[in-house]
């Protein structure tokens, strides 16, 4: 299987923001347009996660969704924020997105939860956790009344039974160069489920790093996309990890833009 | 580019936005399918594949689909492309749901073990695509169930936890586990070699 490079877009009060440890927000532009890019750029997905829904009670960004889908972009696109039950996730899937992802959710009504799962299927849905560690444990933040508690791992393996990928989001080094930590995984290596790891990525050593793990299925990069043009392409090329897809692009690589 | 008139088949399942922007950006023409009355001028027929087995072939039955697809294959004057749940409708029986399908294809469409869900992105190993190199041959996935590779039919293959068909052909109708539409360029240009 091929592991993956997925571009996060952090989107809040409709604009794209750079994020830094969940408390500073600097702003980027329009989501479509960073979407419109990633998918140039030939990204493995792309997750866009509205932090501004959930938080103030408000349902999944439909409108966004349907602005993002009239750019007609061709990467498969996983959409987080806000979604409250089914008919919310139903929505969310008819406005182009291909998965959804859930996560305050998931604990305040898991039975919401189960029954997405089973009007979407697991291959649809993503668990994401906002995680850190502390000393040898694993603790859970909330971000929407900023708490935190320690991470029930059996309870996090339990419902991955409901959903495909679980999306770990390291609190404290997200935003920061290359520093995601790596003790993050520790509970899951020996459970079969994949993840995604967000948070503090910006390097291809880095990158390749984490992919070595059976259990990591992709890394999710965000505010690092959006400093230079094909900023993934660096990134794979410096990494040169045998298990991500391989591109090609331009004359002198018989790449994609030639077969048209 | 297609100028062609493909027609994408409302079974009352997913959205029908992506495949329709993937066809229009291919140049093709396209127009919703609901009944037999649909048909005229339409050379390719999409089957896309978002939702349940036994949820699409319940609308399918309801609609007198199923009695539709069967007289297209008898016909082969019209090419279908089912894409994801699409192409296991083509099977007898799926395990989702434990749902009896077309049966068009003689099989059945099982489910992965251990709850596996097959997402992301992986090789195709296929004569489709002449002339582009093997390690490039790479499609979106996601799917938690899936047809078992036998030769008969299948002209394509891929391996994840299982070996299995990932495209599959009979007469004029045309399988793709995948989804081309959300495989950026390489999908784009699949779709375009077998759109008629």
């Amino acid at each position: 299987m091929i592991k993956r490079i997925v571009g996060v877009i952090t989107v809040m009060n409709n604009w794209a923001v750079q994020s830094i440890g969940y408390n500073t927000y600097r702003p980027l532009g329009r989501p479509e347009i960073i979407a419109q890019n990633l998918d140039r750029w030939q990204l493995e997905e792309i997750v866009v996660s509205d932090i501004s829904r959930s938080r103030h009670g408000l349902g999944p960004n439909i409108e966004l969704l349907e602005t993002i889908a009239q750019k007609k972009i061709s990467t498969p696109l996983t959409y987080i924020g806000g979604i409250r039950d089914v008919s919310d996730a139903l929505k969310v899937i008819k406005s182009g997105a291909d998965r959804i992802g859930i996560e305050s959710l998931i604990d305040s009504k898991p039975e919401a939860a189960k029954n997405i799962s089973l009007a979407i299927g697991a291959q649809a849905l993503v668990i994401a956790q906002s995680v850190f560690t502390n000393g040898n444990g694993l603790k859970k933040f909330n971000y929407i009344d900023k708490t935190t508690s320690n991470l029930n791992t059996n309870k996090i393996l339990d419902n991955m039974t409901s959903a495909s990928e679980l999306l770990l989001i390291d609190v404290k080094n997200e935003g920061k160069s290359e520093s995601f930590d790596k003790k993050i995984l520790t509970p899951f290596h020996e459970s079969d489920i994949q993840i995604i790891c967000f948070g503090g990525i910006s390097t291809g050593s880095q990158i390749s790093n984490l992919l070595n793990n059976k259990n990591v299925s992709a890394v999710g990069i965000g505010n690092f996309l959006n400093y230079s043009e094909l900023a993934n392409w660096n990134l794979i090329k410096n990494s040169q990890h045998k298990s991500t897809r391989q591109l090609s692009y331009g004359k002198l690589t018989q790449g994609a833009k030639e077969w048209f | 580019m297609k100028k062609n008139l493909v027609g994408v088949l409302d079974y009352g399942t997913g959205n029908l936005s992506s495949i329709l922007n993937c066809l229009q950006l291919l140049g093709c023409n396209t127009k919703i399918v609901k009944k037999e009355m649909d048909l005229g001028g339409i050379s390719t027929i999409i089957l896309p594949g978002v939702g349940s087995m036994n949820f699409a072939m319940q609308n399918i039955k309801k609609n007198n689909l199923d009695v539709l697809m069967h007289k297209i294959f008898i016909k082969n004057e019209i090419r279908i492309i089912g894409i994801c749940l699409g192409m296991q409708l083509f099977y007898e029986f799926s395990e989702e749901g434990n749902t009896p399908c077309l049966g068009i294809i003689k099989g059945k469409v099982k489910k992965f073990p251990k709850n596996y869900c097959h997402i992301g992105w992986n090789n195709v190993h296929t004569k489709l695509l002449d002339g582009i190199e093997s390690k490039y041959k790479n499609f979106y996935f996601n799917h938690s169930f899936y047809v078992p590779y036998k030769k008969n039919n299948s002209v394509g293959v891929t391996k994840n936890i299982e070996k299995f068909s990932s495209i599959v052909s009979k007469g004029s109708f045309f399988g793709l586990q995948f989804h081309p539409e959300k495989s950026q360029l390489i999908g784009r240009k699949l779709l375009n070699e077998l759109i008629v």
